[in-house]
């Protein structure tokens, strides 16, 4: 075997072993780490997110397809291993950098906000040197094994297993050490010196050079030139600003930054508060208008938004306490940490009690009630926000509601003219608030001020009472008169809001079909991609016909195949491979949502989740190259493991609607955790027992698992995308289910035959 | 003439609204100020850009078409916006404060501005439009006189794209006793632009920047006609008011505003009230944050100082500089809270406290 390691074989083993370890482990971080840094740079949202994974994982595809073919032809396998090393470990931090500036090299204008057409080609361009790598690193990796131990059929299924026993490792130390300690650079170098020193641990002649190349970057990561080039890359990103606050957390990267007086202060790149002056409009409407209906307010509850001017606006009623629930306790820090005169007097009032928890968690857990609840997020633009504005959120929101208390909430709105995503995301909130609520009141204008009670009456007609009490209070604004609550409450304004939205048809936002998140990316395309928009409005047109649909095409693909015998035995464990690949991300999408759903957001829980997963794919992983060993392989195995993964979906369906009434006890909890193990469980068994099945003899190794994988990954890919942006939010969680199990009843009939 | 495929194409998609339109004669317009050409094409002269347009094209503000070798205007008497809404929110300071102003607004604009407040309107054709009210002039004059509103006012998007909408009803406004303003880019060709301002009384025009690039890149137009404009509004005696939205970095340069005010006082007066207003983060241009209060106090600061006598700030609710003060003797002579007027002492277009007179247009 030419250029292969020239060391002891018993010392090699568990070094190769520990290689394929890492490869997965520099996958995951790679992954997590640019998909952070591209949602900065890109101001993200699920569609962005989804175009992004989706390069991600079809670049992977490409370079496990593309470099497997090489791989079973080439003599220097050794060679191409350390070349594709050392592009990524140099790739991964060059890459991140970029990332972070490329909007200064490429836009005569900053502070723009890409379409979606520059995020589709800018990613696949910033990701090539890594995913591409990466994936070849796969095959060649299985190629290398293979060589090594001189097995065939199993040497895809444990490199399978390893890798993913690495993602699992690389994920938690991700997660929970490296992304609060340090920024994306650093854990980009940090991974190219491991890579780096793996590899000399690895090769066997030329291991001195690559130590000192491994001595240069450690040497590079504590140099002061590595923190001078990171904060170039963090300059460039806030253009003309002194950035004074820059950090990661579990939820994301906030940033502050200063200028002349001010303070803005960044989430995830886009600004979301200035100080010490706001947003005078915004935060003076939304606080001192909806309380014209109310006499007085005592227990107020903010989710989300609440520092940079409203609890300062809110503490003008002397309420007996506000608590204030925001997820990131980072933005918290950072609002400290720079205290100024607007937020030093909103985080230190005695009454103001800040929670670090997830909103919807805090109303599941929370036994008080309250007069007032604000959300401070507008409309939903992922399926996390999109929490706040369903059905099942506001039943929970006016359980905790006194009689006469009030909900409010701001949709995007406009005092010129309605366009139809407007009109739509505001019918279908406004519709999804009136099935819970008895009075509902809008104000209309730039932003949409929705006010909803389950008792109170909301009127504007008469105008005076609103007046009077507007008079009696001594409270002091820069913006409200007189005049201008005639102008905001005038009824000239409801007249023509209501008729616009009269014969508006849209539905209603539920958690297990998230309608007003789609609405929201069709507005937010509508801004910076006409042709996402309209292809997003075809999609929402097909809405009720989606089962049907997809059950005439899966029917026709089965009759074609049972007439004409289109789908051979490759094609047909391929294409097994690529549905479960897909079905596998749809049901991790679905596991996320509903554990959410039921139980509110809880980091530590989802990672738990998605480990919970990885586990269960490593367990198959390991179990079938087991079988495979053993020679106990045959076909029908396979077919029995995609019958499961078909029946996956009916019993999760029937697992999350048991569980929905169940309440949130630990039991169920740990149903979930089972149902992910299960889940990763059936794809994890069925790649290396597809990959022994088509496995003839040696030389096709990198070209078989090359295609395989590629298979499983761009399945991925579709049930990525297709799950969260199309099949979710317009067919609903069972609708999405029934029709992964619908397109997986075409492998299992094709793998019967 | 053999047309191209793409122009065939342009010709055919615009044709189904054309045909919509062509139902009621009355309501098709044929656009002014344009030029026949040779081979059927025919040169637009009502905006700076000077759309040269094949049979079937339509214009850069997405309003004109060329049919058979004449140019339509396919938005007259067609707005997407009617509201009525206070004239601050122009905003408009020297003249009738506190009064109430009938808006009209279209789809479709000449400039391609990153920052739109009204994109859903601008940044559209009207076939994309969810709203198009059928408005001929006439009614529109009919609708000003039920609601009592004494000025029209064209604004939302650029009022340029909708000329021969916005010509007839200032015509007709005139005609009927009501005052007119627009509130424009500024991008009119002088002949167009003199032709309209014989039937409006105030004008705001948006100055963007005093640079060039800042036009070119931002707002995909060119300062120059900009300037053109101005000059000749006060050429015509009409009340002027300009606005500049002060966008951090982009265009907030001291020198520059200074040029700016400098150029202001030497070439349209003194008087001309210069608003200075705050950027919030709007359409494309969301990753940028607010102006800082500051950089606006230093923008009124140092066109106060180049000699300007009415300068305000806008878009901070509560500030000083929000209301109208005597050039003279510094006393509040209009006490605004962001739109609404809550005191106008002026008297007879005078500081009540050293006579000084405030031009301005002050009664009705």
């Amino acid at each position: 075997m030419p250029l292969l390691p020239d060391r002891d074989s018993r010392y090699l083993e568990p070094v190769i072993d520990f290689v394929i370890l890492v490869l997965g482990a520099s996958g995951i971080v790679g992954q997590i780490v640019l998909l952070r840094e591209f949602i900065i740079t890109f101001s993200g949202n699920e569609l962005s997110i989804g175009v992004i994974l989706a390069n991600w994982v079809v670049l992977e595809a490409i370079g496990s397809f593309l470099i497997g073919r090489m791989i079973d032809r080439s003599r220097f396998r050794l060679a191409i291993f350390l070349i594709l090393t050392l592009i990524f470990s140099v790739g991964l931090p060059t890459m991140v950098y970029l990332v972070r500036i490329i909007k200064s090299l490429i836009q005569p204008v900053p502070g723009v906000g890409l379409g979606l057409s520059s995020i589709v080609y800018l990613s696949l361009l910033l990701l090539l040197p890594v995913s591409l790598i990466h994936g070849g690193l796969f095959t060649v990796v299985c190629r290398l094994y293979a060589d090594r131990k001189g097995v065939v059929g199993p040497a895809g299924g444990r490199v399978y297993f390893l890798e993913t026993g690495g993602t699992i490792i690389g994920g938690i130390i991700l997660s929970f050490l490296l992304i609060p300690l340090l920024s994306s650079f650093r854990i980009a170098l940090i991974i190219a010196i491991i890579n780096l020193l793996t590899l000399s641990l690895y090769i066997g002649r030329g291991r001195i050079p690559l130590l000192a190349a491994t001595a240069v970057s450690l040497l590079f990561y504590i140099s002061p030139l590595a923190t001078k080039i990171e904060a170039i890359s963090i300059r460039k990103r806030f253009f003309n600003q002194k950035v004074v606050f820059y950090r990661d957390s579990y939820y994301g990267n906030v940033a502050v930054t200063r200028r002349a007086e001010q303070q803005a202060f960044y989430v995830n790149g886009v600004p979301i508060f200035t100080s010490p002056y706001p947003d005078i409009t915004f935060v003076e409407e939304f606080v001192h208008l909806p309380l014209l209906f109310k006499d007085r307010i005592e227990d107020v509850l903010i989710i989300s938004g609440g520092t940079g001017g409203i609890i300062s606006e809110l503490l003008k009623y002397h309420p007996r306490k506000i608590d204030y629930v925001e997820l990131d306790p980072l933005l918290i820090t950072a609002v400290r940490d720079l205290a100024d005169s607007l937020t030093e007097r909103e985080l230190s009032d005695p009454k103001v009690k800040i929670h670090n928890l997830d909103g919807r968690l805090f109303l599941l857990r929370t036994r008080d009630s309250y007069d007032l609840i604000l959300i401070g997020l507008s409309a939903p633009t992922d399926l996390q926000i999109n929490r706040l504005f369903t059905d099942e959120f506001y039943r929970l929101a006016r359980y905790r509601l006194r009689p006469d208390g009030i909900i409010v909430l701001y949709l995007p709105g406009s005092l010129t003219y309605l366009s139809r995503e407007l009109k739509m995301i505001n019918r279908s909130i406004i519709n999804t608030l009136r099935s819970v609520f008895d009075h509902l009141f809008v104000i209309p204008g730039d932003y949409n001020l929705i006010v909803a009670s389950p008792q109170l009456n909301l009127s504007s007609e008469p105008l005076d009472p609103l007046i009077k009490r507007f008079y009696e209070r001594p409270i002091p604004t820069r913006l409200l008169t007189e005049g201008h609550i005639r102008y905001r409450f005038g009824s000239i304004w409801q007249d023509w809001f209501w008729s616009e939205l009269e014969g508006v048809r849209a539905q209603k936002n539920l958690d297990l079909h998230p309608m007003a998140m789609l609405y929201t990316l069709e507005y937010w395309s509508a801004a910076r991609a006409r042709w996402v928009e309209n292809l997003l409005k075809r999609i929402e047109s097909v809405g009720p016909l989606l089962i049907p649909i997809t059950l005439v095409v899966v029917g026709i693909i089965i009759l074609l195949n049972l007439l004409f015998g289109c789908i051979n035995q490759r094609r047909g464990i391929i294409l097994a491979i690529f549905t479960t690949g897909m079905a596998g991300m749809v049901f991790q999408l679905i596991l996320i949502m509903g554990f959410q759903i039921l139980y509110g957001y809880v980091y530590f829980m989802v990672s738990l989740l998605i480990t919970a997963m990885m586990a269960g794919m490593a367990i198959g992983s390991w179990w079938a190259t087991r079988l495979v060993e053993r020679g106990r392989v045959r076909r029908r195995v396979l077919f029995f493991i995609d019958l499961a993964v078909l029946s996956y979906p009916l019993l999760l369906i029937g697992v999350i609607l048991i569980l929905k009434g169940c309440g949130s006890g630990l039991l169920s909890q740990i149903s979930f955790l089972l149902l992910a193990i299960a889940a990763g469980g059936l794809i994890g068994l069925q790649f290396p027992i597809g990959n022994s099945l088509l496995l003839q003899d040696q030389s096709q190794i990198g070209a078989t698992v090359g295609s395989l994988y590629g298979a499983d990954l761009l399945g991925g890919w579709l049930g990525g995308i297709g799950g969260s942006l199309i099949l979710f939010p317009i067919g609903g969680l069972i609708s999405t289910l029934l029709i992964v199990a619908a397109i997986k009843a075409i492998t299992v009939l094709t793998l019967l035959r | 003439m053999a047309l191209s495929r793409r122009d065939f194409l342009k010709g055919l998609l615009g044709l189904p609204f054309l045909f919509h339109l062509l139902k009621g004669e009355d309501k098709m317009s044929e656009a002014m100020f344009y030029r026949r050409m040779a081979r059927g094409r025919v040169q637009c002269q009502i905006c700076f850009r000077r759309c040269l347009l094949a049979p079937g094209e339509r214009s850069f503000c997405r309003n004109r078409i060329n049919y058979n070798g004449r140019l339509y205007s396919l938005v007259y008497g067609h707005p997407s916006a009617v509201h009525i809404d206070p004239i601050e929110k122009e905003p408009v300071h020297h003249m009738l404060p506190g009064s109430k102003i009938l808006c009209f607004g279209t789809a479709g604009c000449n400039f391609r501005c990153q920052f739109c407040q009204n994109w859903h309107l601008s940044q559209r054709s009207i076939e994309e439009m969810e709203v198009v009210i059928d408005l001929p002039p006439e009614e529109g004059i009919r609708l000003a006189q039920k609601e009592k509103v004494p000025t029209l006012s064209f604004t939302y998007n650029e009022p340029t794209s909708f000329y021969e909408y916005v010509y007839d009803l200032a015509r007709l406004a005139k005609k009927n006793g009501i005052r007119v303003i627009f509130h424009s880019n500024g991008s009119m060709q002088p002949e167009p632009l003199r032709a309209l301002l014989r039937f409006t009384d105030a004008v705001t025009i948006d100055l963007k920047s005093f640079r060039e690039e800042f036009y070119r890149n931002v707002s995909g137009a060119t300062l120059r006609p900009v300037l053109e404009t101005l000059r000749i509004i006060r050429e015509e005696g009409k009340w002027l008011e300009i606005v500049n939205l002060l966008i951090p970095g982009l265009n907030d340069d001291p020198d520059d505003i200074h040029r700016m005010a400098v150029w202001i006082r030497d070439n349209l007066g003194d008087y001309t009230p210069l608003h200075f207003s705050r950027f919030f983060p709007h359409y494309r241009l969301k990753q940028l944050l607010p102006t800082p209060i500051k950089t606006l106090e230093r923008a009124y600061d140092i066109a106060r100082s180049a000699g300007l006598k009415f300068v305000s700030i806008g878009n901070v609710p509560g500030h000083r500089y929000n209301s109208t003060y005597c050039p003279v003797c510094g006393k509040r002579l209009i006490y605004r809270i962001h739109f609404t007027v809550i005191e106008n002492r002026i008297k007879d277009g005078r500081c009540p406290f050293c006579q000084t007179e405030i031009p301005g247009i002050w009664s009705p």
